[in-house]
């Protein structure tokens, strides 16, 4: 399916509800939360899943709910339109330090009135004092691992903050089952049970929790359908009030019963999908293949004349818009590490089937273009393009949404995928069905628990090799001492080093990754484990393990260009070329430089990752293999750790702690994000990045990996331009990097956003694996895009033809 | 094998042949265009030029030079290399502090070259592309040149040379069996008008286009035309051009090059004035007009990219 030439009729509705989106300010909503703490006030004796599981049914009866004009999807987590759900039972605290900062604070700011910061102080503070999920956590944390989390060195508060997230549910399943048919499924295996027999009472209580919650959706499905319906009544619009008596017509069959159209499908989607955020508010919460589990019901409209392909594209853009609604709401210093408000909702389209044959179909070209025709920062929308089995059509698709300069799609490596999912013990028949997730982690709808817990930050670790365990902002001993490193004569020994530094470190996280997934046991979400079968089958919770494939949390290592940098550096100019001893370098690095201007040059000059270089590659190769192999190794109760490279904007924060380092980057400067190479140093063009990246190992790393690359718009333009890039894609592929991620946008366009924000509201940008309104970051992550090497060489001016 | 004098090599481009291609601009060129936009490209030897406003003036490269080939001119106000000292050291290049000074061309070896090319060939794969080498001209290093392109062409990488056609036939014939696309330009069919605007005559470049003409390879030949205003786009040369062109067998298509004015940054790191330094582009309309001109001759014409 080709882009439609001419702007659709349909698109008056979109840009309509997307003015409503964009102009709405990020507010906190704490309807939810005053409801959750009646309702837990009224239930102090029940345990804990039946509790939360009520507290859900409640929010379900008592939130506002409303149906804005113009929608055809329907639906919100909260009551306003850009909402940041408070969680109180996971933590509550964090909005107390900030209550009257957060509506000005320079990260993802939120708008909260006076009465309800009162509502707040005091209805909820007073009753989640000393009970939430993050104050437990707080408690618990040893202090060795409070010192490492202080000062940076990791950073491990992120899915303490909120729930977890980072799940896909099973949506071909319950879309076919509706959720009276879970019901049902619930209560055959409650009959399995018998109060008679001993330790049979939990999972009753538990499979009991589960149906509550159910019936919550239900209550919310059926208060729709009402609402609707009074509306329909009301308005003397003909056009309008047919439309809310089909949004009335499809809750009467959705979500109690199967869904039967494209229609029913979508809302049916929508609707558990917004449900999840009000158990547990979170960030990457997926709706996975939904070009696979919609197409069914696509196909069978199309084929009975229901629907006309621009009236299913009108729907899923309606969806799109629902989709860029909620704004993620965390603490300041969370907001830091990961800013823009998104929620990482991940929708794939592409990839391959259950027979491992091409996946793409109408849809899938339908889900790209929904994202070109709304332009929103959300959902993040991903593609598994699998380069032996999609065709061509489907990566120029792919193409042409990267050249409008919106930074999507995400692209995903399909092999890497499935490999990923292997390494997180999928059997290989069930990997072919991964789901990108959250940025680019890797998922499995309805069937795998896990998610990222921690970040490592690998700059520090080049810092506490060099100074014997000592951390120079601090002044405190966090790393151990491996070593005089002046007395080192050959570089296996400085590489010995490091590699006992990383595991001291990985070792700190594997302690408190422990500690956490006790305490995170305390926050079950039975609303979420209708949509994972096995939750059901062995009546345990997803928080529990109950998935039918248990994974241990993955950690993501950051500042992976000046960790390798500053490696390569050292193995370069004082083992190899020994034109500097350690000496000196040390008493540069500890003098950030100044009156080491030779040093600071010859460190600036040494090889950098990134240009095809065998140097620094090598020292890639072999450090990140040692770093994902160390934490696979590592066991929790949930199984084996994973690693990840997907530093959001983690990155920014993490560079403030760390002194100046053999990169020749200088103290407290911003870390490199993801894979990228450090900006102004990848002089070689992207050809010569994808190949540096090239020589990490993806696969290893499960949690995934992301690569960002800028592409300037105006040498995108021609026909040539979109070619060279599926090439570029291709090439990618071939190689095994996992994803990719351009910003086709040119650097005076975000200097100018930069000084005139109230022009360049609508401006998009691939920060580090998700995409925000460019004025909404804070202005580091703004001038590092700005700084980052813009790929000029690309499709260039004639190169010598005048000569 | 052959030692070859590189100026350097892009990769990824897009403009000089078919697909995603590196290219390699070989340094030293018989000709002397005024509109050259590579002026480092020019001389065989090493070119060392300073970036002024870089430049810190801290006299590192004086200092360092051990062949006290650099000095300072104040009458200029530039640092000068004395090439006849110069033994190539570069050390003035690694010392200064600022990044300013730059050496431009390098000796190689065809493996060294050869393993530069080969590490993008997942991305000639995919696009249809290949290397393609420039200068320069690169028949003036002809041996060289036949065994870089022998050993992409045992690679499977697909090879287009550029060349300005100024060479002795014997420099040229043994290297056309290793080329699949070449790049032929033709600035002035006029001799004198030749002479005055490139340094040289150009009867010599008549003669070789007409002999490749009468080979097997290369497999494509396409005639490229620098388009430069006021110097060699009138209508009487562009029909000369396009007849000449005409009366030959193989010539597959003209492609009209805009004239840009990217390579004037370099003439003053360099030093040197540049010629036409008050000279504007043109526009893409105008060479659209001109490639209808060369099209009602019975010619395939194309405007390159802008």
């Amino acid at each position: 399916m080709a882009t439609t030439p001419q702007t659709p009729a349909y698109m008056d509705r979109i840009n309509t509800l997307r003015e409503r989106v964009v102009n709405a300010t990020p507010t906190m909503d704490i309807e939810n939360a005053l409801i959750l703490t009646e309702s837990f006030k009224s239930t102090e004796a029940l345990p804990r899943e039946m509790r939360k599981a009520k507290a859900f049914k409640d929010v379900c009866r008592k939130k506002t709910i409303t149906i804005w004009d113009h929608e055809l999807i329907v639906g919100c987590s909260g009551k306003v339109t850009r909402g940041g759900v408070l969680c109180a039972d996971v933590c509550w605290s964090v909005l107390d330090k900030e209550l009257d900062t957060i509506s000005t604070r320079p990260y993802d700011p939120f708008y909260i009135s006076e009465e309800d910061k009162q509502l707040f102080r005091e209805v909820i503070k007073p009753y989640w004092l000393g009970r939430s999920n993050f104050e437990k956590w707080e408690a618990q944390a040893p202090p060795d691992i409070v010192d490492l989390k202080e000062n940076a060195v990791i950073y491990i508060d992120r899915k303490a903050v909120r729930g977890p997230g980072e799940l896909t549910p099973n949506y071909a399943e319950l879309l076919s089952e509706g959720i009276e048919g879970i019901i049902a499924h619930i209560e055959k295996r409650k009959s399995e049970y018998s109060l008679a027999k001993p330790n049979h009472y939990p999972r009753i209580a538990y499979l009991d929790a589960m149906r509550t919650a159910a019936e919550g959706m239900l209550i919310l499905g059926e208060r729709y359908r009402e609402e609707a319906l009074r509306l329909a009544a009301e308005t003397d619009d003909a056009r309008r009030k047919a439309e809310l008596e089909t949004i009335a017509a499809v809750f009467a069959q959705i979500p109690a019963r199967p869904a039967r159209t494209f229609h029913e499908a979508l809302q049916f989607v929508y609707l558990y999908h917004a449900s999840i955020f009000m158990e547990q508010n979170a960030a990457s919460y997926n709706l996975g293949r939904i070009d696979q589990y919609l197409y069914p019901y696509y196909q069978a409209d199309i084929d009975a004349g229901r629907i006309t392909p621009e009236e299913a594209q009108e729907l899923l853009d309606c969806a799109w818009i629902k989709l860029a609604e909620p704004c993620l709401f965390q603490d300041e210093v969370t907001a830091e590490y990961a800013n823009g408000y998104t929620m990482f909702q991940n929708v794939c389209a592409g990839g391959i089937n259950a027979n491992g044959q091409d996946a793409v179909n109408d849809l899938s070209y339908m889900v790209i273009q929904a994202s070109m025709d709304t332009m929103l920062y959300q959902p993040s929308l991903s593609v598994r393009y699998n380069l032996a089995k999609n065709p061509d059509s489907f990566l120029r698709k792919c193409a042409e949404c990267i050249n409008t300069g919106s930074g999507f799609p995400a692209f995903h490596n399909d092999e890497v995928g499935i490999r990923m999912m292997q390494n997180k013990g999928v059997h290989l028949h069930e990997a072919y069905d991964w789901n990108p997730c959250g940025c680019v982690e890797t998922n499995l709808s309805g069937r795998i628990r896990g998610y990222v817990s921690a970040d490592v930050n690998l700059a520090s670790i080049v810092e506490l090799v060099l100074f014997r365990g000592l951390h120079r902002k601090s002044g405190k001993m966090l790393g151990i001492d491996t070593g005089d490193p002046t007395q080192f004569t050959t570089y296996a020994a400085f590489a010995e080093a490091v590699k006992r530094q990383i595991d001291h470190i990985i070792g700190k996280v594997v302690a408190a990754n422990n500690i956490l997934d006790e305490i995170w046991d305390d926050r079950p979400v039975p609303f979420i484990s209708l949509s994972f079968r096995n939750c059901i089958d062995t009546a345990t919770d997803y928080t529990h393990g109950g998935t039918k494939y248990p994974c241990g949390n993955g950690i993501i290592y950051d500042g992976v260009a000046d960790f390798i940098n500053s490696i390569a550096a050292v193995k370069e100019l004082v083992f190899e070329k020994q034109s500097l001893s350690m000496e000196r370098l040390i008493q540069a690095l500890a003098a950030d430089f100044v009156s080491y201007e030779d040093v600071h040059h010859k460190c600036l000059n040494a090889e950098k990752y990134g240009n095809d270089l065998e140097g620094p590659d090598q020292v890639a190769a072999e450090m990140l293999s040692y770093l994902a192999i160390q934490t696979n190794n590592s066991d929790s109760k949930y199984g084996k750790l994973m690693s990840g490279i997907l530093p959001v904007t983690a990155h920014v924060p993490l560079g403030k702690v760390v002194g100046a380092l053999p990169s020749g980057r200088r103290a407290w400067t911003t870390l490199t994000d993801g894979l990228s190479p450090t900006g102004g140093t990848d002089v070689n063009g992207a050809s010569a990045v994808l190949k540096s990246v090239s020589k990490i190992p993806h696969d290893l790393f499960a949690s995934g990996t992301l690569l960002n690359m800028k592409l300037s718009p105006e040498l995108m333009q021609n026909e040539r331009g979109v070619i060279n890039l599926m090439a570029l894609l291709k090439s990618a592929c071939s190689l095994g990097v996992f994803h990719a991620q351009f910003n086709v946008v040119d650097k005076e366009t975000l200097v100018q956003a930069q000084q005139y924000p109230d022009d360049y509201k609508d401006l998009l940008v691939r920060v580090a694996g998700y995409t925000a309104y460019f004025i909404e970051l804070c202005p580091e992550v703004q001038d590092e895009i700005i700084d980052r090497t813009v790929q000029e060489t690309f499709s260039g001016t004639i190169a010598g033809g005048c000569c | 094998m052959q030692n070859g004098r590189i100026l350097r090599i892009e990769k990824l481009s897009s403009f000089d042949g078919d697909g995603l291609r590196t290219v390699v601009f070989l340094k030293g060129c018989p000709l002397r265009c005024q509109w050259c936009s590579t002026p480092e490209s020019q001389a065989s030897a090493t070119d060392f030029g300073v970036v002024r406003r870089k430049c810190g003036q801290c006299f590192t490269c004086v200092q360092t030079c051990p062949e006290n080939a650099i000095h300072y001119n104040a009458d200029i106000d530039r640092f000068v290399t004395d090439m006849a000292r110069c033994s190539d050291c570069r050390q003035c290049v690694a010392e200064c502090p600022n990044g300013a000074r730059t050496a431009y061309g390098y000796t190689a070896t065809v493996a060294e070259i050869l393993k530069e090319i080969a590490k993008d060939s997942i991305f000639y794969y995919h696009s249809g592309g290949g290397v393609t080498i420039s200068g320069g001209e690169p028949f003036v290093q002809a041996d060289f040149l036949k065994d870089l392109l022998r050993g992409c062409l045992l690679q499977g990488i697909n090879t287009a040379v550029e060349t300005c056609g100024q060479a002795a036939w014997d420099h040229i014939a043994p290297v056309l069996p290793y080329i699949d696309t070449l790049f032929y330009d033709l600035k002035h069919l006029d001799d004198d008008a030749h002479r005055r605007l490139t340094g040289v005559g150009n009867r010599r470049i008549l003669e070789n286009l007409a002999r490749i003409d009468a080979q097997q390879r290369p497999q494509r030949l396409i005639v490229r035309m620098p388009v430069i205003p006021g110097l060699n786009d009138g209508e009487e040369n562009l029909r000369a051009v396009g007849e000449f062109c005409r009366k030959l067998t193989r010539v597959a298509e003209i492609q009209l090059l805009p004239y840009h004015r990217l390579g004037m940054e370099t003439y003053n790191t360099l030093c040197r004035p540049y010629p036409l330094a008050q000279l504007a582009s043109g526009s893409e309309d105008e060479l659209r007009r001109k490639a209808a001109i060369l099209e009602e001759i019975g010619l395939t014409a194309r405007v390159g990219s802008f």
